[in-house]
């Protein structure tokens, strides 16, 4: 039996990892320049750099990015038992956007250096008001910490398009921050966030098996003491910590920890050795492809990457919603 | 009020008698109206009320500017408050409210592909077919979703923030693709109510007045409603077709209010409850009473949207979400004391 | 257990090795201007001293006369082709490529992207070895756009300061003598339109959309050439509008009415509604017969000297209007 779970997992892998690849090369051939297979050879020897200055920076970010969002939400996820937590909803993407607003807005000279930072400040100022509001004693109810974290994502929300409205003629640029786009993204921006995925994920898979044991029912959670509790805390900060660099580097880009986790537990099943890298793969997956479809469909002008997760993520989530019925976290596992 | 025998903890108090209540709102109502209509009119004094005058400045400004918006405020605040009234019996979920769930970012998105894709803003009957159309879509989507979340009252939140997140980002997209607009659609999705003609409010009052009186007409189907299904059905009532019935008055609720006025939510998360502590839990006096109290709220807020930030003047959606996240957090903390 | 450390070993070493492959060449991006001049079609002067141009982001030499320009916004390929230049590649908005008043004079132009938001690659294939760039806009692309060659900022918010790039601009592509020129007839033009009017009429630049006005302050391109040429620009803006960059405001009719200039240019949906309101009527613009309606794409988007020139001679058509019909 265990067998079969781990050669299903590594055909899986194994495929993902393939997609994966066919999608970064494709990423690197396509864009608004037509750079066939031997330009970019050519580059490699040390000719005019156009894939590698922009085109593999991004493909990077973009891998990173659909790691750190997929894995936050498969903790999210597991944290409140609830299969519809994402960073997106716990607050982290929408006062992340606020942080970004302000200083494009409000602060537009300190806008190059000061954005990341302002986007991750807000990032973490979200979470740790959704926390805050949500801590009873003896620690944070599953429920209580979505709720929470919808009302605190409403408030930034209406903080967002206060701004957005005020400074109306100056806000495009705003939108194309903040609906999540790789545009002008540079290996800067990689030396930002490849720390925070390391860190992230590593931390999340050692904690593998508590991760597993968060997804009993509140009771039997409750039962295990206080050092379960504190775990959940931990992870919690892993899971903002990777949402909020990813945030800060690449916007708001959104349903990705939402919906993959789900699509992996599917996969291989809820064991979470297993479904976490198998949600930083599809994460990746669909960060890439939606970058890339954003900058083919009508170059030169650049679609952001977060309108397409949007528009592949949400229909998929529908479908989630509706043929899930009864219980959220059992998956048929095969 | 009491008759009906459904009792909650909490009620013991005594609440105030019911006429004094809405004869409170009621007058409260009249001194707003005639604030707005007043505040700031160059050269309405006491005589140039009562007379016939001659200025027509004042006259078009009391008749065709204040006058009109006042009375849309007064509809759409009746309206939404007992759209999120219905909303809230409907999912069972007291933190139901049509801009939470997503139905208002559904009616707004479609308005806009509307708005954008045929260059009309003046055809206002595309716009509300578009808007009636993506509140249905969205208000279906929430019916289904609600039946089969049980308890779970983070469950239907959570999607309704994941549609509404996806209605943005939609939205968002095409607002991109056809920038030379961005500026006046971007005013009109936080919910504004400048620039209302007469013609807004017929085709408003010519909606939400039968929505409102089936609603009222419905009272007793609704408190049955919310004693469980099952004994409703046993009760004789036709469970499915009520709601569909439901559904289609918060849809056309809704819808109407987003074609004229953009997005404006929170009012019906805040009003049913601020009615149901006033007036217990019997639709019979909540219903009238969340219209009375949402007429209320809307006009006050519109109040504020205009003067607030003068000469600017501040969407009334914006001012509607302030008041309406912290008491979103507020009812969630409530709930710690098992109000569950 | 062996497999998954098998599995995260691969992923984990063609992350590493895409991020050395990368990362050796972060050093090669040339700053200094890189001189890929193929001899092609602007004929510009020799000017083979070297130039050293002030601009917002600093101080830029020029060994070589720049031949193929990027443009990211419209003052600047307006300027460009008042002087003679035309631009290989340059950023508009939505789906004004080209502005239309410069359409006829300006051709083979490629397409970089938005002005928010230009298209890197594009503008690094065009292989450009000059890009103007707007301080405002492209702030946050400040580096990347240096890291492709040299760049320079400047700010187009008022005609003189358009008529400082013209000659700074003029400069560096070595055609200060075209510069003069374009600068001179510019401030001609202007004296004229001053001459030939009559005391010194209030105006106000205004868009109408949606039942909202908004109008464009003084300080603003469209408020200082104007204001330039003797008219009296009628509003300031108001303290709650000069945070941030904005160079409107919007207001209601009601204000609109208690600042009553004589004339009201205006842009934006048509005024039929307003037609009713008698506030609107009582507008000394309307009731003169003096609101007319111009082109938003010239008098609120467009900026540069021929845009000045052509939004000059509009208004030398309407002022002569008015003295007609007196």
């Amino acid at each position: 039996m265990k067998l079969r779970k781990w050669t299903r997992f590594g055909q899986i892998v194994a495929l993902l990892l393939l997609l994966l690849i066919i999608a970064a090369v494709l990423s690197l051939r396509f864009g608004a320049v037509n750079t066939p297979l031997r330009e970019i050879l050519a580059e490699l020897a040390g000719g005019e750099p156009l894939v590698l200055k922009y085109r593999l920076p991004r493909l990077i970010i973009a891998v990173l990015t659909g790691i750190n969002m997929a894995v936050s939400g498969a903790i999210l996820q597991s944290i409140t038992r609830n299969p519809l937590a994402a960073p997106d909803i716990v607050g982290v993407t929408a006062g992340g956007g606020f942080g970004a607003v302000v200083v494009l807005l409000v602060f537009p000279t300190w806008s190059a250096a000061g954005l990341p930072i302002a986007a991750f400040a807000g990032a973490v100022t979200a979470a740790v008001i959704v926390y805050l509001f949500a801590y009873q004693r003896g620690g944070i109810r599953p429920t209580r910490l979505a709720l929470t974290g919808v009302s605190v994502s409403l408030g930034f929300h209406s903080l967002i398009t206060f701004l957005i409205v005020k400074y109306a003629l100056d806000s495009s640029q705003a939108l194309v921050w903040l609906k999540g786009s790789l545009y002008a993204r540079s290996w800067q921006h990689v030396e930002m966030l490849w720390p925070w995925t390391l860190g992230g994920v590593t931390l999340a898979l050692l904690s593998h098996r508590q991760i597993n044991t968060l997804q009993l029912d509140e009771d039997t959670v409750t039962g295990l003491g206080l050092r379960i509790q504190l775990v959940r805390v931990l992870l919690l900060l892993t899971a903002v910590g990777l949402s909020a660099s990813s945030v800060a580097v690449s916007g708001t880009i959104g349903f990705v920890g939402l919906v993959i986790p789900p699509l992996s537990k599917w996969l291989v099943g809820p064991d979470s050795r297993l479904y976490l890298p198998v949600s930083a793969l599809l994460g990746a997956l669909l960060v890439t492809l939606a970058d890339l479809l954003g900058r083919v469909v009508l170059p030169p002008l650049e679609i952001p990457a977060g309108i397409f997760t949007a528009l592949i993520g949400a229909p998929y989530f529908i479908y989630l919603l509706l043929i899930r019925r009864a219980q959220p976290n059992k998956s048929r596992s095969r | 009020m009491s008759d009906i025998g459904l009792k909650k903890e909490g009620e013991a108090r005594k609440a105030p008698p019911l006429w004094l209540v809405f004869s409170i709102f009621g007058v409260i109502l009249l001194a707003i109206a005639a604030v707005t209509l007043s505040y700031r009119v160059k050269g309405l004094t006491w005589s140039t009320l009562f007379s016939t005058t001659n200025d027509e400045v004042l006259t078009y400004t009391l008749w065709s500017i204040r006058a009109p918006r006042l009375l849309l405020s007064i509809i759409l605040g009746a309206g939404l408050a007992v759209a999120g009234c219905l909303l809230q019996s409907m999912t069972r979920n007291p933190l139901s409210d049509p801009e939470i769930l997503g139905i208002n970012q559904g009616a707004s998105c479609f308005a806009v592909i509307a708005i954008v894709g045929f260059g009309e803003r003046d055809s206002s009957t595309v716009i509300l077919l578009a808007s009636l159309c993506g509140a249905g879509a969205i208000g279906l989507l929430i019916s289904w979703l609600s039946r089969y979340s049980g308890n779970d009252a983070s469950r239907l939140m959570l999607a309704g923030v994941a549609i509404s997140a996806f209605m943005g980002a939609l939205t968002t997209g095409f607002i991109l693709l056809f920038e030379t607009q961005l500026i006046e659609i971007l005013y009109w999705m936080a919910g504004k109510l400048t620039g209302t003609t007469w013609s807004d409010n017929k085709l408003v009052w010519a909606l939400d007045i039968p929505a409102l009186i089936v609603a009222f007409l419905l009272a007793r189907t609704l408190n049955l409603l919310g004693q469980g299904e099952e004994l409703a059905t046993g009760l004789g009532v036709n469970v499915p077709r009520v709601r569909q019935l439901i559904g289609v008055l918060i849809v056309v609720l809704t819808g109407s209010a987003v074609a004229v006025a953009g997005p404006i939510g929170f009012i019906g998360l805040m009003v049913p409850h601020m009615a149901k502590r006033l007036g217990g839990l019997d639709h019979k006096v909540i219903l009238p009473l969340s219209a009375i109290m949402g007429a209320v709220l809307l006009s006050a807020a519109d109040f504020l949207s205009q003067w607030l930030t003068y000469p600017a003047d501040l969407p009334v959606g914006i001012i509607t979400a302030f008041m309406g996240v912290p008491f979103f957090l507020y009812l969630l903390r409530r709930q710690r004391e098992g109000h569950r | 257990m062996r497999k998954r450390k098998l599995h995260m070993g691969i992923v984990f070493t063609i992350l590493l090795s895409l991020a050395l492959a990368g990362c050796g060449n972060k050093d090669q991006a040339s700053v200094s201007g890189s001189n890929t001049t193929k001899g092609e079609a602007a004929p510009t002067e020799q000017a083979s001293k070297a130039v050293s141009i002030k601009h917002a982001w600093g101080e830029t030499e020029f060994a070589q006369t720049p031949q193929k320009i990027v443009t990211l916004d419209f003052s600047f390929i307006d300027t460009l082709t008042a002087l003679g230049v035309t631009p290989v590649g340059n950023a508009g908005v939505g789906k004004t490529k080209v502005p239309e008043y410069l359409a006829d004079k300006v051709t083979g132009v490629a397409d970089v992207g938005e002005r928010k938001a230009p298209n890197l690659e594009v503008i690094q294939s065009l292989k450009p070895d000059l890009i103007i760039a707007s301080v405002d806009r492209h702030a946050m692309i400040r580096k990347e756009l240096e890291g492709i060659t040299q760049t320079v900022a400047f700010d187009d918010a008022s005609i003189d300061q358009i008529m400082s790039n013209v000659t700074t601009i003029g400069e560096m592509l070595g055609k200060s003598e075209e510069a003069d020129k374009v600068n001179n007839g510019l401030k001609a033009k202007i004296a004229e339109v001053k001459s030939s009017m009559q005391g010194s009429p209030s105006v106000l630049v205004v868009g109408y959309f949606d039942d909202h006005f908004t109008v464009w302050i003084k300080d603003s391109f469209i408020g200082t050439l104007l204001t330039q040429s003797g008219l009296n620009y009628a509003f300031n803006g108001e303290i709650t509008s000069t945070e941030g960059k904005g160079e409107g405001t919007r207001m209601a009719l009601e204000r609109l009415h208690e600042l009553n200039p004589d004339y009201i240019m205006m842009y934006g949906d048509s005024t039929d509604k307003l037609k009713s309101n008698p506030l609107y009527q009582d507008m000394k613009a309307v009731k003169e017969g003096h609101l007319v309606n111009v082109d938003r794409d010239l008098w609120a988007r467009a900026r540069g000297p021929i845009a000045a020139d052509k939004i000059l001679t509009q208004v030398q058509d309407i002022l002569k209007e008015k003295s007609a019909s007196k």
